[in-house]
C-alpha cells in the first residue's frame, strides 16, 4: 500500500499542474514574478520549479524558476522570461533538484553571491534566523546599490574582498555562482582552509531538467561529472572547488 | 514494419507495435514510466547515444534556443558501452517497452565489439548506428558489415547525408533508416 502510494505520488509529480502568473516585479536586473502555487509545492532554497507558459509550443524548453527573497506567504520566483506577463497561465512540475541544507547547529552563516544577484540566497535568511544564526552577506561593491534595499536588517553586509578574514568565523557558507565562474570562485579560496560545511548553487542551463540526461548542465566534481539538474543544482562546496569545469 | 499475415517474418526484421519512437538523446538511457507518462504511445525507446569508451562533456557545452526548437552542444557525454550495460541492463530488461540502443559509430572494429556486448541482453529490439558526420559510402559499407549480427540494424543519419549515402543504403538494406539531427 505504501509503495503504491509512493508510486502514485511520483506519477502526480510528473504531471504538470496549472497556475497563473499574478504579478511581475523588477529587482535590480532581475525580472521576478509571483505565482499562485500552494505552499507545499514551493521550491526549497536552491531547488527549481520547471515551468512553461500554457500558450507556448509544447516542444519549447521549460524555464527553471528559483524562489527568491523568502518573504512569508508569497512565492516570488526568478528569472521570469521577458515575454511572460501577469495573467499568463503557467504549467509547472513539482520542485526539482537538491536544495541547500542548513546545518541545524550552524550559528554563523555566510551568504556568497559570486557575480550574481543575492536574491536566491536570501531565501536562507528565514531558516537561519529561525535557529538564531548570525548572517553575513558578502557583496561586491557594484551589487550594493542594486540590492541593498532587499536585504533584511538582521544581516551584516561585508565586502567580498573581506571574505578570507571571515572564514574562521563561519559555521556554514552558501554560495551562488554561474558555472563559468567556478574557477574564479575557486581562486578566491586558494590558500585558505575551509573547515566549515559549505554548499554552492551552480547556475547553468538545464534544458531537459533531468529527463534526457543531455549533459549540457554537467559539472565536474571530485567524484566525477555530475548533472546539475539531477545531482544539483546545489553541490557541496568542497566537491567543486579547484576541479569544476 | 507492420505485421502482415501474408509476409514472412525474419529474425532481423524490425517490428514495432506502435509507430512512434523518441529521438536519441532526448530521454536518457532508460525509460522511466513514473516521469514519462507518454511511454505508452511509443513502439520502442531509443537510448542516449553510447560510445565504446566513455566520453566527457564538451568544454563549450551550450543550449541555443531558437523559435520552434533548440540546438544542443553537449559532446554526447556517456559512460561507454561496458559501464552503460552494467548500469542499465536491469532497467532495460524490465522496461515496459522494447529498447533500441543507439551506438556512436567510430570505426567498424569498435562497432562490432559494442554490438557483440549487446546481443545477449534481454529486451533489446535493435541497435541504431549513429553515423559520423564524415561518413562516406565506403565507411558506411564497412560499418554495416560490422554491425550485422543477431539484432536488426537501424541507420541514423542526417538529411544532409542522404544524397551521398542513399544508393549505398539501398544496396545494404538496413532494417530501417532514422533521420535525425546532426551529431
Amino acid at each position: 500500500m505504501g509503495a503504491r502510494q509512493a508510486s502514485d505520488d511520483r506519477a502526480r509529480h510528473a504531471s504538470p499542474l496549472q497556475t497563473k502568473l499574478l504579478e511581475i516585479t523588477q529587482i535590480g536586473p532581475t525580472r521576478a514574478g509571483i505565482l499562485d502555487i500552494p505552499e507545499h509545492r514551493w521550491p526549497k532554497p536552491g531547488q527549481f520549479l520547471p515551468c512553461q507558459r500554457l500558450s507556448d509550443e509544447p516542444e519549447a524548453l521549460v524555464t527553471p524558476l528559483f524562489s527568491i527573497l523568502g518573504h512569508e506567504d508569497i512565492l516570488t520566483l526568478e528569472p521570469i522570461p521577458k515575454d511572460w506577463y501577469p495573467g499568463d497561465q503557467i504549467y509547472y512540475l513539482a520542485p526539482q533538484g537538491r536544495s541547500f541544507q542548513l546545518p541545524p547547529s550552524a550559528t554563523s552563516v555566510g551568504l556568497l553571491p559570486f557575480g550574481v544577484s543575492p536574491l536566491r540566497l536570501l531565501t536562507l535568511v528565514k531558516p537561519a534566523l529561525a535557529q538564531d544564526a548570525s548572517l553575513i552577506l558578502f557583496l561586491e561593491a557594484k551589487q550594493m546599490d542594486l540590492f541593498l534595499s532587499h536585504v533584511p536588517s538582521p544581516i551584516e553586509i561585508v565586502p567580498l574582498s573581506a571574505l578570507k578574514d571571515h572564514l574562521d568565523w563561519l559555521d556554514y557558507l552558501a554560495a551562488d555562482v554561474a558555472r563559468e565562474d567556478l574557477e574564479a570562485l575557486s581562486a578566491i579560496f586558494s590558500g585558505s582552509t575551509i573547515s566549515f560545511p559549505g554548499q554552492v548553487l551552480i547556475r547553468t542551463i538545464m534544458p531537459c531538467h533531468g529527463k534526457g540526461e543531455c549533459g549540457v548542465c554537467a559539472v565536474k566534481t571530485i567524484k566525477g561529472w555530475r548533472m546539475a539538474c539531477k545531482d544539483g543544482p546545489v553541490f557541496p562546496l568542497r566537491e567543486v572547488l579547484d576541479v569544476a569545469q | 514494419m507492420w505485421l502482415n499475415e501474408g509476409t514472412p517474418v525474419y529474425k532481423r526484421d524490425l517490428i514495432l507495435e506502435k509507430p512512434f519512437v523518441n529521438t536519441p538523446g532526448t530521454l536518457g538511457y532508460c525509460p522511466d514510466p513514473h516521469n514519462m507518462p507518454f511511454l505508452t504511445h511509443l513502439g520502442a525507446f531509443i537510448t542516449h547515444p553510447i560510445s565504446r569508451r566513455s566520453r566527457q562533456p564538451a568544454k563549450n557545452r551550450a543550449c541555443l534556443p531558437f523559435p520552434g526548437g533548440f540546438l544542443l552542444h553537449t559532446g554526447l557525454p556517456n559512460p561507454g558501452i561496458s559501464r552503460a550495460i552494467r548500469q542499465f541492463r536491469r532497467c532495460w530488461e524490465n522496461a515496459p517497452l522494447p529498447i533500441i540502443v543507439h551506438l556512436l559509430a567510430e570505426a567498424p572494429g569498435t562497432l562490432a565489439e559494442m554490438i557483440c556486448k549487446l546481443e545477449g541482453l534481454e529486451n533489446i529490439l535493435a541497435v541504431e548506428i549513429g553515423l559520423p558526420p564524415q561518413c562516406d559510402p565506403t565507411l558506411l559499407e564497412a560499418l554495416m558489415d560490422a554491425a550485422l549480427g543477431e539484432l536488426p540494424v537501424i541507420l541514423s543519419l542526417t538529411p544532409e547525408q542522404v544524397p551521398l549515402l542513399r544508393s549505398t543504403i539501398e544496396t545494404l538494406q538496413p532494417s530501417a533508416v532514422h533521420l535525425s539531427a546532426p551529431r
